[in-house]
């Protein structure tokens, strides 16, 4: 039964992982929309739009910070594999540990300083300066969103090869 | 010292496997804690590196490839170079070399290239009595185009670190792509020439040399179209790119009728895996670059190499024999965001002109595609064609050479690479 929920669990927090990487798909659909609205905007219609640059600001940070966790999931960010490829048995695994609590603890770091940071901008109050103005917390949420799929991502990781070693 | 402790700690977290964005932030954080006693800053240095809307160039350059590989519009580019100049002894190595080049016009990836015109080219030079190693070889140096031919991932990333113009950047890496290209052509005639196995297919008819340029028109179009736009100062890189993709999408839609709203998703989501590769490595260098500023490292090195009395010429030699090291062992996306913080002020204190070192930089990460044990061309050509590692390496070891010759005649005639961004209006 404990083993039955483990993997409800671990199931919720891929298909959370991966809604991330599809909006992040999605985002950059988005993004190629928008600067073309603008390249038609300013060179076609000679009424350059004022807030693209900084809206596409940060969609990119929203694009990058969901998608990442979903990279992570299918292994694509480089690693040097030199010393895992030449290492077999409890080594290897040791190794694919260290490096998803490596990335937990890099992950867990940023969201606790973006946490900070939110916190910081909603006490104080201050607003974005350019032609969107927001409060300055609100393009930094996506950062939080960001370190805590990359934690699951690299904990679901970590389970996995746990669970492999279990007969 | 703590130039050397610094570099320590990243090599032992990345050869221990750790993914480079998560060793550089680490390496930082680390930093971050001994020298400032507080990490609280990273948020705000991630934020501020992330969030700039010329980074949106990167995945809309790959998208603009990803939608030309999946409309295949660009499979008939090798078969127009081959129809071209098959029929010359080694013209079929040269036809990869062009293929190459004109794919490299596209996408700014070297393995993207490799990929492409790697799983057309092979088959028909084994057919033509290539020997394995030889074609193996020149697939892989061509497919490195993809990053000094532009549009280019690696120097839009070096260009946004360094605060040079991306178009100056991408002018100046036209012609020392097409002499490189040059110089791979006339190797593949000459090494084609000392083997009498190899032969070449019957000339082609003007019929079938004008149906196959018809058939790859759409391709060959793309790049005039994103490089003229930035030439006269039309468009900005992330323009371009825009521009660029949404051809390719026209194309695909209009003239191939084989694209819709899902292979449009899937080109995104490939671009998306791709891309967040490359941010993440951004976010990591940034918090590594703003640590090592802290602890005032680069200028370090810049006291370091006045002490030593070297000058432009002896910095330039040296930092290439560097990163010829660097590049067995790093990815080329590190090693631009790694080096290249720290070695700007001393290019500065010693008048190096950055666009003509972002150039010499980019062959030299061009070389670390095709040379081991870390060379990505080498391990793309191995899986598309599971060949032996060490006869791609033997394949790609004249190259090496030919590509080492070429950076030393950049070095030695900057004008190769700053003549054009300068002769365009690009100011120094």
């Amino acid at each position: 039964m404990e083993a039955g929920n483990a993997s409800i669990l671990l199931r919720i927090a891929e298909f959370l992982i991966r809604v991330g990487g599809a909006l992040s798909s999605l985002l950059i659909i988005l993004i190629l929309g928008i600067v073309c609205y603008a390249v038609l905007q300013r060179y076609v219609l000679d009424k350059p739009l004022l807030w693209s640059d900084q809206f596409i600001g940060y969609l990119l940070v929203a694009t990058i910070m969901l998608g990442a966790a979903e990279a992570l999931r299918r292994g694509d960010h480089i690693s040097i594999e030199l010393l895992a490829e030449r290492v077999d048995g409890k080594w290897r695994l040791f190794i694919r540990l260290l490096n998803n609590f490596a990335v937990i603890a890099f992950a867990a770091v940023l969201g606790w300083s973006t946490w900070n940071s939110i916190e910081f901008a909603r006490a104080f109050g201050s607003y974005s300066v350019g032609y969107i103005e927001i409060e300055t917390w609100i393009p930094q949420v996506p950062l939080l969103f960001g370190a805590g799929l990359l934690i699951l991502a690299a904990t679901v990781r970590l389970l996995r090869l746990l669970s492999e070693k279990q007969p | 010292m703590t130039v050397f402790l610094v570099f320590a700690a990243v090599i032992v977290l990345l050869i221990a496997g750790i993914p480079i964005f998560a060793a550089l932030g680490l390496v930082a954080i680390g930093i971050l804690a001994i020298f400032e006693g507080n990490v609280s800053s990273i948020a705000d240095t991630v934020f501020s590196h992330l969030n700039k809307p010329i980074l949106t160039a990167i995945p809309l350059f790959v998208l603009m490839a990803q939608i030309m590989i999946r409309a295949k519009v660009i499979d008939d580019l090798y078969n127009f170079a081959h129809t071209v100049v098959g029929h010359v002894k080694g013209g079929l190595g040269v036809a990869t070399v062009i293929a190459c080049t004109i794919f490299a016009a596209i996408s700014g990836s070297s393995v993207a290239t490799a990929l492409s015109i790697g799983s057309s080219a092979l088959p028909q030079m084994k057919r033509f009595g290539y020997r394995e190693r030889d074609a193996l070889g020149v697939i892989a140096a061509g497919g490195t185009l993809g990053i000094l031919i532009p549009p280019s991932g690696p120097m839009i990333l070096y260009a946004i670190v360094s605060e040079v113009s991306i178009g100056a950047l991408f002018l100046a890496g036209i012609i020392p792509g097409l002499l490189l290209a040059l110089v791979f052509a006339i190797f593949c005639i000459m090494q084609a020439s000392s083997r009498k196995d190899v032969s070449a297919p019957a000339r082609a008819s003007l019929w079938t040399i004008a149906r196959a340029f018809r058939r790859s028109v759409w391709a060959l179009l793309a790049p005039p179209l994103v490089m003229s736009g930035i030439y006269f100062g039309i468009f900005t890189a992330s323009e371009a790119a825009a521009a660029g993709t949404l051809y390719a999408l026209l194309v695909a839609i209009f003239i191939y009728r084989n694209f819709g709203f899902r292979d449009l998703y899937e080109c995104a989501y490939a671009t998306m895996r791709t891309s967040m590769m490359v941010f993440m490595i951004i976010a990591g260098a940034a918090v590594f670059g703003h640590a090592i500023t802290i602890i005032r490292l680069p200028f370090g090195v810049t006291e370091a190499v006045a002490e030593i009395g070297l000058g432009p010429l002896g910095f330039i030699v040296a930092v290439m024999a560097l990163i010829f090291i660097l590049g067995m062992f790093l990815e080329s996306i590190a090693i631009i965001l790694i080096t290249t913080p720290i070695l700007l002020p001393t290019m500065a204190h010693l008048g190096i002109d950055p666009v003509w070192y972002g150039i010499l930089l980019m062959v030299n990460l061009e070389l670390a595609m095709i040379t081991p044990p870390v060379g990505m061309n080498l391990f793309v050509i191995k899986g598309i064609t599971d060949a032996p590692l060490s006869e791609v390496v033997k394949g790609a070891a004249p190259f090496v050479l030919l590509m080492l010759i070429c950076l030393a005649v950049l070095i030695a005639f900057p004008a190769l690479a700053t003549w054009l961004p300068y002769s365009a209006g690009f100011g120094r």
